[in-house]
């Protein structure tokens, strides 16, 4: 059994031959036709130029983090608007003479659009950008892609001067900003500084030492006060008691001690001499005069303390207050009574002192967290101050970069040729399309006419689709004249379509050589 | 159409009535190597088949030229292959057949179908075989192909005259054309009503006649398109097989479908694709295969 395909294929080449004059005449019109239109095809001309925008310069790797260069990318993108827009075209078209000077705005108008259709902007590399143009006239053709290619460096270059100019304006009012911010949050401080004298960097912790120690001497005093209050109080009990004792070693008894003293005496003369011996006589006599003295000793204690206790006060014998350890106790409780005094007229300082302190300790808390406010801000704007600085000093070299031309290299890698030799389909192209067409029209035209084709063509569709059973296939049996035609036929068909090709070339050699 | 229904109704009827003839011959019937004791008239007793076949007076026979012109084929032709399909289409038939004293009727899908080109050149091919013969019966009253080929003078009597009854004998109208072991009866003096003629009983006697006269003998009938004429309907009613020659890119299915099924599954033997167009300088020939 033959495939489909083949089955097709083997018809498709009957049905050729059978048609074979419309088939050769379809052929012999197309290649005419084609032939034809690539003789008055207008010659087109094509000129290119390729300017490679540089990734990396000399001057990149020494400027690193310091310049700030735009993205290769977005130059390459922006090459097409630039390009295509107005401004450049219009500079293009006023230098190459495009239109006559009293022009109308809408022959202008219909003159860019030309342009900008004849121009192609194409990214060939990563850097690279392609301008392209075309036109019937070489020479035209040739200059404009220059004019192109020069007026879109110029653009590129001047916006990008223009660019960094602008962010280092932009830098430059800002840092001027922050100056003045700056200098305002320094002039706080300052104020702040003067109002608070006391409230410098630390004086939150002198003021608590100062308050502890303050806290430490009350103490401290509190306990001396004690001490010398018990001391006092302990002072006047004795002076009490020492009165009390005072008492029997009084005068009197002095005098009675006396006078035991000199009857010893008399007693000691007597065993020598006489009663009348003048020491005893003097001796009776002191005795006397002493046993008198004691007498009105004791009348006047006992009085007094009568007295005394009359008046309900302590009595107080004067010969008490000549006893030295009385005396001696009496200045040790002057002595205390003084030390409270004092102790007491501290304490009371110390305590005033406190307070003072504790509410300079309050303002000062106040005062710091003021402070340490204005001294975050200061250091905020200082911080920034510092960062625009640096960015504007990067601006300025960028700038400076720009301006030296040296940011952004725009180099012309291949310049725009003088195209000789038109460019698009040209002559031959035409020529052997048209023997391509010539040849796989009409088959193709054909083979779709039997595809559809309903007629039946082949034994298989006998027996396949009807199930007919198919005894033979009896091919045509020509007679001796019609074989003869045939023939005939065939050299005419071949010898046509020879000769068809035969023109062509005809008509491309003439082409070659310029005379048509 | 009522004629043409009542002429089909007339020729089953007849056939009815004419139980007592001998019924065709059935398809696996044996070639016998002698003729019949019991051959009716005309017949040479005693004779055998291929000496009857050799006795066959031939007038002048065609040269190659002429052969060629009247698109005949002949054993050693130049190109071979229509010759070669012609005979395998020979061989198809009798394969299928069983026999080759048969009685075929070749018709088209449609007209100029080229069932004339297939009958004569099958005739042809069937009388390659010397101790073979064949006659063609031209049924297609309108299409003179045939008729053409007969040699002698103009209005030479044929099918119709002896159905009309204007000529007696079946021999007056069997005429040589020619070609060795080759015999065409010609439509004859065709009449507008040539057509009525079919339904008579006559043309059934006729066909038993001629393929008794010889055993080897393929009477082969050139018929109108079986869809378009009455008279191939009821040709194919009296006639033992039905070849349909469908031209090559003319018909589309529907068309050979509708003409088998006018022509019966039992009497249809197959299908010819004629006239396929030739596929010059490649030599292998499209065969339809799967049903040799």
């Amino acid at each position: 059994m033959q495939s489909d395909t083949e089955q097709r294929l083997r018809v498709l080449y009957r049905e050729a031959f059978a048609h074979r004059r419309l088939i050769v005449a379809s052929f012999v019109a197309i290649v005419a036709v084609m032939t034809a239109v690539g003789v008055s095809w207008p010659k087109s001309y094509r000129s290119s130029t390729t300017i490679l925008v540089e990734g990396r310069t000399i001057i990149e790797p020494l400027m690193q983090g310091a310049a700030v260069r735009g993205a290769i990318d977005d130059q390459a993108r922006n090459a097409r608007e630039i390009i295509y827009g107005r401004s450049l075209l219009m500079k293009v078209m006023k230098q190459g003479s495009w239109l006559p000077d009293d022009a109308s705005p809408a022959e202008v108008e219909a003159m860019l659009e030309s342009l900008q259709k004849r121009t192609t902007v194409s990214n060939v590399g990563n850097n690279l950008i392609k301008i392209e143009f075309q036109g019937n006239d070489p020479n035209q053709v040739y200059e404009t892609t220059e004019k192109i290619a020069a007026a879109f460096i110029e653009e590129m270059l001047a916006s990008r001067a223009q660019e960094s100019n602008a962010a280092y304006k932009f830098i430059d009012e800002q840092v001027k900003k922050y100056e003045a911010e700056l200098l305002a949050a320094e002039e706080r401080l300052k104020v702040m500084r003067a109002a608070n004298a006391e409230a410098r960097p630390g004086a939150e912790g002198d003021s608590a030492s100062r308050v502890s120690a303050l806290r430490r001497s009350i103490d401290e005093i509190e306990f001396e006060l004690r001490g010398a209050q018990v001391r006092a109080a302990s002072l006047q009990d004795q002076l009490s008691g020492e009165a009390e004792t005072a008492a029997v070693v009084s005068r009197a008894q002095e005098y009675r001690t006396r006078i035991g003293e000199l009857r010893n005496q008399l007693e000691n003369l007597r065993l020598s001499y006489h009663d009348t011996y003048p020491d005893i006589v003097i001796l009776k006599e002191q005795i006397r005069d002493l046993e008198q003295k004691a007498v009105a000793e004791e009348q006047r204690v006992s009085r007094e303390r009568r007295e005394a206790a009359r008046s309900g006060q302590r009595y107080t014998d004067e010969s008490l207050r000549a006893n030295p350890v009385y005396q001696q106790l009496q200045s040790e409780l002057y002595q205390a009574r003084t030390q409270i005094r004092t102790l007491e007229a501290r304490l009371a300082d110390a305590k005033a002192k406190l307070r003072d302190e504790l509410d300079r300790g309050q303002r000062i808390q106040e005062v710091e967290a003021e402070f340490a406010q204005l001294t975050r801000d200061y250091q905020v704007n200082q911080a920034i101050y510092q960062d625009l600085l640096r960015r504007r000093e990067n601006a300025r070299v960028s700038m400076s970069l720009n301006t030296e031309q040296q940011g952004l290299t725009l180099r012309i890698v291949e310049p725009a040729h003088l195209s000789h030799r038109p460019s698009g389909p040209r002559l031959v192209h035409f020529a052997l399309g048209g023997i391509a067409l010539g040849a796989a029209l009409p088959l193709g035209i054909l083979f779709g006419f039997l595809t559809l084709d309903p007629r039946v063509r082949t034994g298989a569709n006998i027996t396949d689709t009807l199930g007919l059973p198919l005894l033979e296939v009896v091919p045509r049996l020509d007679t001796p004249a019609e074989a003869a035609a045939e023939r005939r036929g065939l050299w005419v068909a071949g010898l046509v379509a020879l000769l068809t090709v035969a023109a062509v070339v005809a008509v491309l050699v003439l082409r070659v050589q310029g005379i048509i | 159409m009522s004629k043409i229904e009542e002429a089909l109704r007339r020729a089953r009827t007849d056939r009815a009535e004419e139980e007592e003839l001998p019924p065709p011959p059935p398809r696996t019937r044996e070639v016998e190597a002698r003729p019949r004791r019991e051959a009716s008239r005309g017949q040479l007793v005693g004779v055998s088949a291929a000496e009857q076949i050799a006795r066959m007076r031939e007038p002048i026979l065609r040269d190659r030229d002429d052969l060629a012109a009247r698109r005949i084929i002949e054993k050693d032709m130049m190109d071979a292959r229509a010759a070669d399909a012609f005979r395998h289409l020979r061989t198809n038939i009798f394969q299928r057949a069983g026999a080759k004293n048969i009685v075929l009727m070749v018709t088209a899908v449609t007209a100029e179908g080229g069932a004339s080109f297939v009958s004569l050149n099958l005739g042809a091919a069937v009388a390659f075989d010397e101790s073979a013969t064949a006659l063609l019966v031209n049924c297609n009253l309108h299409d003179p192909t045939l008729d053409e080929l007969v040699q002698v003078k103009e209005g030479a009597p044929g099918l119709t005259d002896l159905l009309a009854g204007r000529e007696e004998l079946v021999e007056n109208i069997i005429h040589p054309i020619g070609i060795p072991r080759l015999r065409v009866i010609p439509a004859g003096g065709q009449s507008p009503s040539a057509m009525e003629y079919f339904t008579t009983p006559r043309l059934r006697h006729l066909l038993h006649e001629l393929r008794k006269r010889y055993r080897e003998r393929t009477v082969i009938l050139d018929a109108p398109p079986i869809t378009e004429a009455a008279d191939a309907r009821i040709l194919s009613q009296l006639c033992d097989y039905v070849l349909l020659v469908v031209p090559y890119g003319r018909v589309t299915n529907a068309q050979i479908a509708s003409a088998a099924e006018a022509i019966g599954k039992e009497k249809l033997i197959g299908c010819v694709l004629n006239n396929e167009r030739r596929m010059p300088m490649l030599s292998t020939r499209s065969r339809a295969s799967g049903w040799v």
